[in-house]
């Protein structure tokens, strides 16, 4: 009897720690990070702007990608983009590396670097006449600050006023062959 | 001179017991009970935050189309919808869906197609969506 205020103190401190923690930026970023979340991108309309940029009339924007976000803020985003046109499908294969931020239930994220490689002839000639549009046009799509909600433990939906709502699901691990498993 | 039916050591004896006798006290007087009580009202405030918490959680609603309306899904009872769209998935060899999100955009409507290995994202035209309709 003489404990119990003891027990009930440290029971009430406990519990409301537990709801600032779970409350708190830091137990979303946590859900988030270390964790490669994968989507698949595909886009059949004609885009003005990417025709604008690119001097062609784009039909389809074809994207299978992931995105790696690690806790010190770095970020990683690595796709295959084919782009449909009239003519041809210039392949590229797209990398950035930058930060992000997560503010109040918000992600923020911010290119530091871009690179382009083609994957095939159509988008070797893309990248040498359009790489610095190309650029801006993937700069302009992808830093924005958009809400974050993860609708279960594995799927993450982000979304932005007049964009469109981005589905990522965690990458399930695919265990390798070990060398062992190979020899014999 | 005030007669008093007291003698004067019993006088002196009972104003001596009458100021070191200990007050009456009352239950919330009492330190341990007032944190007793204290502790228990953290307790019950931290237990309905946790529970506030717990309803405030992003969770899908059941059905499997729904419509994404100012960052929050919306279940729509569509079943012409929800067999067209079936049909374009099966067409297109997509997994079976766990949920078909819509949510109209600049471009017309993003469709998010969650099935339980991957995510895919298409976005349709107003006349694609009607057509479906």
């Amino acid at each position: 009897m003489r404990l119990l205020p003891w027990i009930l103190t440290i029971f009430a401190l406990g519990c409301a720690l537990l709801v600032l923690w779970l409350s708190s930026d830091g137990h979303l970023q946590r859900q988030l990070t270390h964790r490669t979340w994968a989507f698949e991108r595909e886009q059949e309309v004609a885009e003005e702007t990417a025709a604008l940029l690119l001097d062609r009339k784009l039909n389809r924007w074809q994207e299978q990608g992931e995105l790696l976000l690690l806790a010190n803020g770095q970020l990683q985003f690595e796709s295959r983009v084919v782009f449909g046109s009239l003519t041809d499908k210039p392949a590229l294969r797209l990398l950035i590396q930058g930060q992000w931020l997560l503010s109040e239930g918000f992600v923020s994220f911010t290119t530091s670097s871009i690179s382009f490689l083609p994957t095939n002839a159509p988008g070797k000639q893309l990248l040498a006449e359009h790489e610095s549009m190309l650029e801006h046009l993937v700069r302009n799509r992808f830093n924005r600050i958009r809400k974050v909600m993860l609708t279960n433990e594995h799927t993450l939906l982000l979304s932005e006023d007049e964009e469109a709502l981005w589905g990522l699901q965690e990458r399930a691990e695919i265990p390798r062959p070990t060398l062992a498993s190979t020899l014999w | 001179m005030l007669l008093s039916p007291l003698n004067e050591e019993e006088l002196a004896s009972l104003l001596q017991k009458q100021a070191f006798e200990p007050e009456e006290v009352t239950a919330w007087s009492r330190p341990r009970l007032r944190w007793i009580l204290g502790s228990s009202l953290l307790a019950l405030a931290s237990l309905c935050g946790l529970y506030r918490w717990y309803l405030q959680q992003p969770q899908l609603p059941t059905p499997l189309l729904l419509e994404w309306q100012q960052g929050a899904p919306i279940a729509i009872d569509k079943p012409e919808l929800v067999t067209c769209l079936q049909r374009w998935g099966h067409n297109k060899s997509l997994p079976a869906a766990e949920h078909i999100l819509l949510e109209p955009s600049d471009l017309g409507w993003s469709v998010v197609w969650i099935s339980a290995q991957q995510t895919y994202n298409y976005q349709w035209t107003d006349a694609q969506v009607q057509a479906c309709h």
